[in-house]
């Protein structure tokens, strides 16, 4: 048996037999799965677990960590599995699945919603709405654990308003990878109040998170609060059968307006002068991919249409900038919104169309996963977090690496990602997105393979700063050299909070990643 | 030889991204904490093999002989009420079909050797013996015929009874009659010609018992010059409508006959005046969307080709994604019922619970049958405060019903038939 | 000897300092903390002076205590063991105004009214925290998160990124500056996106009072520095109806800067001449008054300060409180000084309005969510009272965070620095008033001196962890020993 006997016995005394299990079909279901699926530099052989455990509360989880340190098994925390870094490199360790303490409580007058990692945006969403509140989901869907996104990622189309997921942390606790238990924020003080991210002193969420996480490599969240925003979700109405659901949004208080653009730079203007006049909820450019995939009814729905359009597209090099319109004050302040809108687009240029008021994947879905119909995986060449013009510059470069591996990479024009602003415009994200099939023909996947690391390279020579941190990329190998060996720091902090390095080895620094495909891993070619 | 090939979609369980759509309500309708699950077997289990997505990589693991079967692998794949919630949600956002990959594990452990569970076994040797799935001699078919119900020689309509409403809830049956009787639908029935519908045989990867089923059935209904198939049980109707041309090969629309749900038969007959309801029913309802009814009922379409890079159909494939379900005719009925307050739960349509009974589960982990039924009685009575749940299938009635009278709930389970009996004769309350 | 000299050999002699004299100057401070003096004080330029003064202190083991004000408040910087006091004020550039991305990158010696004015020469504003004083470090104020007065922002972090110099010896940016700052640089990094490498560095650095690392420069947030301006002036007899009012503005994110103040605390502001104005106006003030100030955008300004105002409006019906004004009883122009005096630090030829009623002030203030208000103001009214102080005397400064979902707390007792028997007496009434305040659930995210000995035994888990990376960090603890819980 993969973990021992002795181990295994005290694992059950204290989840019960129902909640783990050491069959090799359960292990099986937890073999590989998420953001970068099938992509080995991530995955590698994506080995079974040696046994799967359920955890119900923070008491349990605490003791299996105790439990893995006394006999040293590697574990890795699982909110919903949507990345690959949670498949096994190394034998037979402990897969941690959270999704049994679904705890959720919102304090509706102070805004803040406390979360157990088994609870899903989906579902503080819908609480949240009810309630005059929002919160946002992240691109890749409302199927993703608050905690492990907010760890890990965190980027969704409403971070104009609401920003990344980093900043809505707020009081937390943590058990670190020997057991012991921290709380962070007002919860250091008292257990219950969570309304409070910073503190005491030295703020160590910053320990906790950088610009993406820990990968589960540092214990496990065991309740987090986050922050939310006000929004008028009461006045959505949900209408629709499946594949064709949404929310059909009031039209007195919400409004879309697309923008029509035929260069980036355009858009990216437009986007920055409403951004200064502090308009809108959301607020992005998208290519027009975005809009073939979500209206396609199927794969080859999408590449028949996809090719019939590409050429003109090629030549137009369309983007669409779309801004939703929320009167959180009311209908009057929609009414000042689009005047203000259509003021700013009559100064700059562009093609302002008001769209369906409807919704159905912004507010609670963020469907990134429609975006699974061209390729057999979506994978991001940049992550890019910094400014609008940074973003702007990068994202030209990168369109330009990116023909040179298209294909096996799917053709598409110009520059193939979405742009938008967090924090009224004071920072911004870029994400080049790439889809391919890595499952037909392992070629197209190492080809995928050898061009993402040249992007981390054409982001260190441009002096741009590349967002593949946190096992997404060649970290330890190139990125963080470049940085002032930033993750060596970090190791030493792992080293203390995780001596045994039991908490999913080897990320995030991961030293094994792409150590099998061959691929020149030197900093400068 | 299984019927569907797993080859075609080995695709789809290579790529299944593990987004864990195919585990909750659609997030449009998620409407709450409480009720935001919709894969019963994993809510129940927690484990990710209990999952679809789970289910996938057991069955890429068991095609590529990584894993070897076994009672716990056996228990993995068949606590599953196929009730394509899953394929509702993944198609909407991912675009893969996880059912077909259920049902092929489950043919896979018939060819095997390995399946079905003990359980189904016994319920197929009672259909093979005795062509009904409880044993009892089939010339008994048409025992739950009373002197108030008429069907004719011959006629255009053909009602398929199936096996539980013949033996069991004959109540269902009777009311049905009396239903298409007072909506002037002239009926005929199979009587000892027809034979078990084989749902459940198909369900469980009996495929060649339950072709046999299908040949002798659609023989007979050719033979009777039917136009109209009309099933009261939601099991029927798709097994009818869906399993037998996906078993011949054929689509739907091949059949020769058109397969109507008695909801969707009468909510014509309502539509153009023939049917009405006069007696009023002062209640407040809630309704259940039998899964076989409702997002799991859309036509079939006969499809040969291949699969290829980006998991590209070669001819393209329609998908059937639960947006044409059966979902209009019940309410359009139950609301045309003078006093009745019909509520909707939060999880309704293609997004509704399963009750737990299908896929053979209720044969083989009663367990899980009950509990999933247990927790649908929970949003009845939370959301709508519905003093009864209707639903459109027998088996989901039969399901809640054995939980009702455990929990001595004060919600009361109907079929729609019965509460439809009761609208158009104030007799219909007293036999019901 | 020997490190005075190493000393002069990194800035050059003008530029350290053993003089007993202004030893002594920086051995105190506005606060009740105790005095004690460094035993040097240097005074750097450069990022590069800074790392050399760094790594005379691991080699000699010599506690750095930073310090980039001209004036300081809480006692961070009293040096606790002596040592080298590393004064920042001479790295006092405004190195860049970024008006594209809405950003300036300051040195730590950039005081408030120099960022104010040289960010209003380009239409711009920095986010004020309430009135500080004119010579306080506009990077130290964010860095110790002091709260800004606008709550309409999602975000109540004016911090993006910064260069450090670790106490390890290393000059080490933080967030997307370690691609590049973008300017004239040649990066296409603009140095906006305040998190990682890895980590979250600079949230460490923050809160920390110098015992992390050395800032010698950060990016800020700036804002556009509206020209259309409406002043709302609520006066409240009960602080749970201000709440409530301060609640409901927050959900609807309406309005710039917005701020509750109790009639000490708004006299004090508004008095031009003292006591005579200030008594008056005490008196013709309600105990409590909300400021509300809407504020254009840089686009059709006057349609939102319209909408806004109707809004304002509706959530005065709401509420039945019929008493919005938009000017102050007795002080023609309130509306404009507010707008003038809430953009700006305190004036430099005034007295600080802290300072005004007795000469000094300590001040108390804790992190708690709105709701919890009016039971501190009680909580603390009792122990004043029970201390022989008078309620009526101390002011009260309600901060609320981010659309209203927390609130800064703020007490201010005023009181005579040069009469020792009020200094303990004042003493005695701040700690008991903070032991109360923390057992009601106050949260002093920047516990500063004796807080400081309250909250850590309290969170031993907390402690423990930020020991562990306090030794990653600072792994001879040079920065600032004894302050925080090491
Ligand atoms: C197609 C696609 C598109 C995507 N787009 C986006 C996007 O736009 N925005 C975005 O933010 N993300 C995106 N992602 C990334 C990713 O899927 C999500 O961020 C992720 O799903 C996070 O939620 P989860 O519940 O799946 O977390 P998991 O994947 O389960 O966990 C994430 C990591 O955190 C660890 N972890 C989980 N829970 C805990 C805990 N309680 N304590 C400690 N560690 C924990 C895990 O070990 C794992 O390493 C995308 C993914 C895919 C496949
Ligand atoms: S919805 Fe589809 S892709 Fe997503 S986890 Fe389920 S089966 Fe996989
Ligand atoms: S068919 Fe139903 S029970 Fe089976 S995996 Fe899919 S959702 Fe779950």
């Amino acid at each position: 048996m993969a973990i021992l006997k002795e181990a295994y016995q005290a694992l059950e005394s204290i989840v019960g037999p129902e909640f783990v299990s050491d069959d090799p079909g359960i292990r099986e279901a937890y073999r590989k799965g998420g953001y970068g699926k099938n992509r080995p530099a991530l995955e590698g052989q994506a080995l079974r677990p040696g046994c799967v455990i359920l955890p119900g509360s923070t008491k349990e989880v605490q003791q299996i960590l105790k439990i893995c340190t006394q006999y040293k098994i590697p574990f890795i925390p699982i909110g919903c599995f949507g990345i690959a870094t949670q498949s096994p490199k190394v034998p037979d360790v402990l897969s941690i699945d959270l999704k049994r303490m679904d705890y959720l409580e919102i304090d509706e007058k102070n805004m803040y919603a406390i979360c157990g990692p088994g609870v899903i945006y989906a579902q503080l969403q819908a609480e949240c709405l009810k309630k005059g509140l929002a919160t946002e989901g992240p691109g890749c869907g409302v199927g993703a654990t608050v905690i492990g996104n907010h760890l890990n990622a965190g980027v969704g189309p409403l971070e104009y308003r609401m920003g990344w997921a980093q900043r809505r942390m707020l009081g937390l606790e943590w058990v670190l990878p020997d057991g012991d238990i921290v709380t962070l924020g007002s919860t250091s003080l008292d257990d219950e109040d969570y309304f409070w991210g910073e503190g005491l002193g030295p703020d160590l969420r910053g320990v906790l998170r950088g610009t993406f996480g820990w990968q589960g490599g540092m214990g496990i969240v065991t309740k987090m609060a986050t922050k939310l925003f006000p929004f008028p979700g009461q006045d959505l109405e949900r209408t629709g059968i499946s594949p064709r659901t949404g929310f059909n949004m009031p039209p007195h208080l919400m409004k879309w307006l697309n923008v029509f653009y035929n260069s980036i730079e355009e858009a990216a203007f437009a986007m920055h002068e409403l951004s200064k006049a502090q308009v809108g909820m959301a607020l992005m450019t998208a290519p027009f991919s975005w809009r073939y995939f979500s209206r396609a009814t199927s794969k080859e729905d999408f590449h028949e249409s996809w090719q019939e359009a590409l050429p003109e597209l090629k030549e137009t090099t369309p983007y669409m900038m779309r801004i939703m319109l929320v009167g959180l004050a009311g209908p009057k302040q929609l009414e000042y919104e689009e005047k203000v809108v259509r003021e700013v687009i009559g100064r700059v240029g562009g093609d302002v169309r008001e769209g369906r008021p409807f919704d159905e994947s912004w507010i609670n879905n963020a469907d990134a996963h429609r975006i699974m119909f061209p390729g057999g995986m979506e994978t991001s060449m940049k992550f890019h977090f910094d400014s609008l013009d940074a973003s702007i510059e990068l994202a030209k470069a990168a369109a330009e690496l990116k023909r040179k591996y298209t294909p096996p990479l799917l053709d598409d024009y110009g520059i193939p990602g979405w742009l938008q602003m967090g924090d009224f415009g004071h920072v911004a994200f870029c994400e080049i997105l790439v889809y391919f099939d890595p499952t037909t023909d392992p070629n197209d996947c190492y080809q995928h393979e050898v061009g993402f690391v040249e992007s981390v390279r054409q982001d260190l020579e441009l002096k741009a700063y590349c967002g593949l941190q946190g096992s997404y990329g060649p970290e330890p190998q190139i990125i963080g050299p470049a940085y002032n060996n930033y993750h060596l720091k970090e190791k030493e902090l792992q080293d203390i909070f995780d001596p045994l390095h039991i908490s999913n080895p080897p990320r995030p620094l991961d030293y094994a990643y792409g150590i099998d495909l061959d691929i020149d891993l030197s900093p400068q070619k | 030889m299984t019927l569907i090939d797993f080859e075609t979609y080995r695709w789809d369980a290579q790529n299944c991204v593990r987004c864990s759509n195919c585990r909750w309500v659609d997030f449009i309708w998620m409407a709450s904490l409480q009720f935001s699950k919709i894969c019963p077997s994993s809510a129940r289990y927690g484990f990710d093999a209990y999952a679809a997505h789970g289910r996938l990589e057991i069955a890429l693991a068991l095609a590529n002989g990584e894993l070897e079967w076994s009672p716990k692998v056996l228990e993995e794949i068949y606590t599953c009420t196929l009730c394509g919630a899953c394929d509702v949600k993944c198609l909407r956002n991912v675009g893969l079909e996880p059912t077909q990959t259920l049902e092929w594990m489950r043919q896979k452990a018939v060819d095997d050797g390995q399946g079905p569970m003990p359980e189904h076994k016994a319920v197929a040797e009672n259909i093979a013996n005795n062509r009904n799935r409880y044993g009892t001699p089939n010339d008994n078919r048409g025992k739950w015929l009373r002197s108030d119900a008429r069907p004719v020689q011959k006629a255009d309509v053909l009602y398929f009874v199936g096996c539980n409403s013949s033996f069991k809830q004959q109540q269902i049956a009777q009311a049905t009659a009396k239903l298409l009787n007072a909506s002037g639908t002239e009926f005929m029935i199979l009587g000892e010609q027809e034979w078990c519908c084989g749902n459940q045989l198909y369900n469980v990867g009996l495929v060649d018992q339950a072709r046999e089923m299908a040949e002798h059935n659609l023989k007979a209904i050719e033979e009777s010059r039917a136009k109209t198939v009309v099933a009261s049980c939601a099991e029927c109707y798709q097994t009818l409508k869906v399993i037998y041309p996906k078993l011949m090969g054929k689509s739907t629309t091949d059949l020769g006959f058109e397969v109507l749900h008695i909801t969707e038969h009468l909510d014509q007959q309502l539509q153009n005046g023939k049917l009405k309801f006069t007696a009023p029913v002062n209640m407040r309802v809630t309704y259940q969307d039998p899964c076989r009814l409702g997002r799991m009922s859309e036509p079939w379409t006969h499809w040969e080709g291949k699969r290829g890079k980006y998991g590209i159909f070669d001819p393209p494939k329609p998908r059937r994604k639960g947006t044409y379900g059966a979902y209009d005719p019940a309410r359009n009925l139950l609301n045309a019922i003078p006093g009745l307050q019909v509520e909707e739960m939060e999880r309704r349509k293609d997004q509704a619970w399963c009750c737990g009974a299908s896929g053979g589960v209720r044969d083989a982990f009663k367990e899980l049958a009950l509990w999933s039924a247990r927790e649908r009685i929970e949003e009845a009575k939370e959301v709508t405060g519905a003093e009864a749940i209707i639903s459109a299938c027998p088996y989901c009635k039969e399901n809640f019903t054995e939980v009702i009278t455990a929990d001595k709930e004060r919600l009361q389970t109907l079929d729609i038939t019965e509460i439809m009996l009761q609208a158009i004769s104030p007799e219909g309350k007293e036999a019901c | 000897m020997q490190i005075k000299e190493a000393l002069i050999g990194i800035v050059g002699a003008e530029n350290v300092s053993d003089d007993p004299q202004e030893l002594a100057t920086c051995s105190r401070d506005h606060s009740l903390s105790p005095a004690r003096s460094p035993n040097y004080v240097a005074r750097p330029q450069t990022a590069e002076e800074i790392l050399k003064i760094v790594q005379l202190a691991n080699e000699t083991c010599v506690p750095l205590v930073p310090s980039s004000s001209k004036v300081h408040f809480n006692g961070g910087a009293i040096p606790n063991l002596g040592g080298i006091m590393v004064d920042l004020q001479r790295m006092n550039r405004v190195l860049y105004i970024d008006e594209y991305n809405r950003k300036a990158r300051i040195e730590p010696g950039v005081t408030w009214a120099q960022l104010q004015k040289e960010l209003a020469a380009k239409g711009f504003m920095p986010l004020f925290p309430l009135l500080p004083h004119a010579q306080k470090s506009a990077l130290t104020s964010h860095l110790e998160r002091e709260r800004i007065l606008i709550p309409r922002f999602e975000f109540d972090e004016p911090l993006l990124t910064t260069e450090v110099v670790w106490p390890r010896g290393e000059i080490m940016r933080t967030g997307a500056a370690i691609a590049g700052i973008g300017e004239d640089t040649g990066s296409v990094a603009r140095g906006a996106f305040p998190h990682g490498p890895g980590l979250d560095w600079w949230r460490m650095f923050q809160g920390a009072q110098g015992t992390f690392g050395i800032l010698t420069w950060g990016n800020v947030k700036i804002e556009y520095l509206p020209e259309v301006n409406k002043t709302f002036f609520m006066p409240f007899d009960d602080p749970n109806d201000a709440i409530e009012m301060i609640y409901r503005i927050g959900r609807k994110v309406i309005g710039y800067e917005l701020l509750m103040l109790d009639s000490t605390n708004l006299a004090s502001i508004l008095a031009d001449q003292w006591p005579d104005d200030f008594h008056k106006l005490k008196e013709t003030l309600a105990p409590w008054t909300v400021i509300l100030i809407l504020s254009g955008a840089p686009i059709l300004p006057e349609g939102r300060i319209e909408y806004e105002e109707e809004t304002l409006q509706e959530i005065a019906k709401e509420l039945s409180y019929s008493d919005l004004k938009t000017s102050l009883l007795g002080l023609p122009g309130a509306e404009r000084k507010v707008v003038d005096l809430l953009r700006n630090a305190w004036p430099e030829d005034r007295t600080y309005w802290k300072w005004a009623a007795k000469g000094e002030c300590q001040d108390l203030f804790f992190i708690t969510t709105l709701d919890k208000t009016p039971m501190f103001i009680e909580a603390v009214g009792s122990v004043v009272v029970e201390h022989g102080y008078s309620v009526d005397d101390i002011g009260y400064y309600i901060q609320p965070i981010e659309s209203s979902r927390a609130c800064h707390c703020e007490f201010n007792f005023f009181y005579d620095p040069a009469d020792p028997k009020e200094v303990a007496k004042i003493t005695e009434l701040y700690t008991d008033v903070a032991r109360v305040a923390l057992n009601l659930g106050a949260f002093y995210s920047r516990p500063y001196g004796i807080l400081a000995d309250m909250v850590y035994p309290r969170a031993t888990g907390y402690t423990t962890m930020l020991k562990k990376t306090k030794g990653v960090i600072d792994p001879q603890n040079i920065m600032n020993p004894g302050r925080l819980c090491f």
